[in-house]
């Protein structure tokens, strides 16, 4: 079964065709982040015109390096939320007109979902029970995969996703935009234990905390001026990705789950999937660490996860809404 | 071979599809979306072709609204243009939502101001003049205060001698500020563009593909940074 994706959800334009939900014949992304660099965060409505003039292109461009055309597809698919509204709109609208025009069902697929098969597109046979780590400017969630299909919500977090945290750091300390890479360049040359910065909710549960720890950076810089960026910068990484591997860790531990898996824009950080990678050795757990093209947002994961939701559900109705807000069909 | 062009529009609070064969209209639909376009067109367009008893195969062209007008609405239809001009391999045209406006109008003895709400107290307005059965454009399309369009019809009267008419969900909205002698504000008729209107004033224009298609945004991005408009922590999963 051969399906044609489009990913529009946030801030790049994406198509890919992906044969039984796991041969990628083509991904193409054309990412924005020049546009919003200069405004230090992504703008929605810049966001929304540049789907609109990109989207057509990425789509010709994903089936000629497919080798298909629209009649050999079976479904057109596209994330159908969450994400930016204006953003979401214009991928749902072409895909719903491509698959008219083809005469082939159309799937509206959950971008957070998509996260979740993404480790499965690179690794068909991962272990599960997983817990899965998804950290992106948008989310910050810790899902228990229990079997094809099924997710469990174990946290997630109570104020500001871990990626916002990035970005957010990233531009008080003067780091430029996105923030995620920056913060992950410099922090190279710092040292991750100069500033002990708070832990947020460490020992309570599964559920995650950023605001505060955002404005102790803000709070120790202004008080300590001299201090080095590439150490604050470390720190501040070094707190926030300590959160997430203990607590990833400790949710496998309670659950039983038989490996960590990660996704998400945040994923892509070094620290981070070196982190995941020694807990799990150390632990007795897999460690599913996906290439940073798989993290990051892309329209194979979207084209994996339409195939999956089809066999289970059928196409979606052409009245379908794009929901910002949309949630992940968890137990 | 026959001749059936789609023509969408999407450019207010509207949605609307008409199919156009070789002897005229086929279907014309308008029905009232709010800003449900991405949840309305396609399967408005699904209902037209059924009407007519036409397949996705049968058509030869598409025409848009490429506004000014919402930019939700507008980027709905446009992407739907774009895909379907895209997938069938067939020439598209774009017409704007403020000569469709106005077209019906051709035959008025005085000025016609295509006026579109362009919310946050501003409009998009072009004015036309009639010339032998045909409108001419004499201001083209632009963002305006309604006090200063008020301004610009009043001087047209004071000038020309003959009335104006304002047509247009814009020119409803601020019928109160844009009446006076000589100006008249069209009804509720005339509010948004008939897709019948879109496909006639494609007939005969020059195609483009789906690059050519661009909407008339007639403002810059708001350039605010979306946090507030990312999922929710706590919406992003539940149930
Ligand atoms: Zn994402």
């Amino acid at each position: 079964m051969r399906v044609l994706a489009i990913e529009t959800s946030c801030d790049e334009t994406a198509a890919a065709v992906v044969d039984d939900g796991r041969h990628v014949r083509s991904s193409v992304v054309s990412s924005q982040v020049d546009l919003h660099a200069r405004f230090g965060g992504v703008v929605p409505e810049v966001a929304g015109r540049a789907h609109l003039d990109l989207l057509t292109p990425v789509v010709e461009e994903a089936l000629a390096r497919a080798g298909t055309e629209g009649p050999e597809l079976d479904v057109v698919a596209a994330t159908i939320g969450p994400g930016l509204i204006g953003s979401l709109l214009v991928g749902t609208a072409a895909a719903k007109a491509y698959s008219l025009a083809w005469g082939k069902p159309f799937v509206g697929v959950n971008h957070m979902e998509g996260h979740l098969h993404a480790a499965f597109l690179e690794d068909p046979d991962m272990a599960l029970p997983a817990v899965v780590l998804l950290v992106s400017g948008g989310h910050t969630l810790l899902i228990l995969m229990t079997r094809d299909g099924r997710y469990r919500l174990l946290g997630q977090t109570i104020d500001d996703a871990a990626g916002e945290a990035f970005d957010k750091v990233a531009r008080f300390l003067g780091l430029g935009y996105p923030g995620g890479p920056a913060i992950d360049r410099v922090a190279r040359d710092g040292d991750p234990a100069a500033v002990a910065f708070p832990r947020g909710l460490l020992h309570e549960g599964y559920d995650f905390s950023f605001s505060g720890l955002k404005t102790s950076v803000v709070n120790y810089v202004k008080k300590h001026p001299e201090v080095g960026v590439a150490d604050v910068a470390a720190s501040f990484q070094e707190a926030v990705v300590d959160v997430l591997v203990r607590k990833a860790t400790r949710a496998a531990a309670d659950v039983g789950a038989r490996g960590i898996c990660i996704g998400g824009g945040v994923a892509a950080n070094s620290v981070l999937r070196e982190r995941v990678q020694e807990a799990c050795a150390a632990n007795g757990l897999a460690a599913f660490v996906p290439s940073r093209a798989m993290c990051t947002d892309n329209a194979a994961m979207v084209a994996a996860t339409a195939w999956h939701r089809f066999r289970l559900d059928g196409p979606t109705p052409l009245d379908a809404a794009a929901d910002p807000n949309l949630r992940l069909p968890l137990e | 071979g026959p001749v059936t062009l789609l023509a969408l529009d999407t450019a207010t609070p509207q949605i609307g599809v008409a199919l156009v064969g070789d002897d005229g209209l086929l279907v014309a639909t308008r029905i009232a979306g709010g800003r449900r376009h991405g949840e309305l067109l396609a399967p408005t367009i699904v209902a037209a072709l059924e009407t007519a008893g036409l397949t996705m195969a049968d058509l030869t062209a598409v025409a848009v609204d490429v506004g000014p007008g919402l930019f939700t609405g507008l980027r709905v239809g446009l992407a739907t243009a774009q895909a379907l001009v895209a997938a069938l391999r067939i020439p598209a045209f774009g017409v704007t939502s403020l000569e469709a406006l106005a077209h019906p109008h051709r035959r008025e003895p005085g000025h016609v101001a295509a006026v579109v709400d362009a919310r946050r107290h501003e409009v998009f307005r072009a004015i036309y003049a009639p010339v032998g059965g045909a409108l001419v454009e004499v201001a083209a399309p632009e963002v305006c205060t309604p006090a200063a369009l008020a301004e610009e019809l009043t001087d047209l009267v004071a000038a020309g001698g003959a009335p104006v008419l304002a047509v247009g969900d814009g020119a409803r909205r601020y019928a109160g500020v844009l009446l006076a002698p000589g100006v008249d504000v069209g009804g509720r008729l005339d509010a948004h563009p008939d897709p019948a209107v879109v496909a006639e004033l494609a007939t005969g224009r020059e195609p483009v593909g789906a690059g050519g298609l661009r909407p008339l945004y007639l403002r810059q991005a708001d350039v605010r940074i979306g946090w507030e408009q990312r999922p929710a922590p706590s919406g992003a999963v539940g149930g």
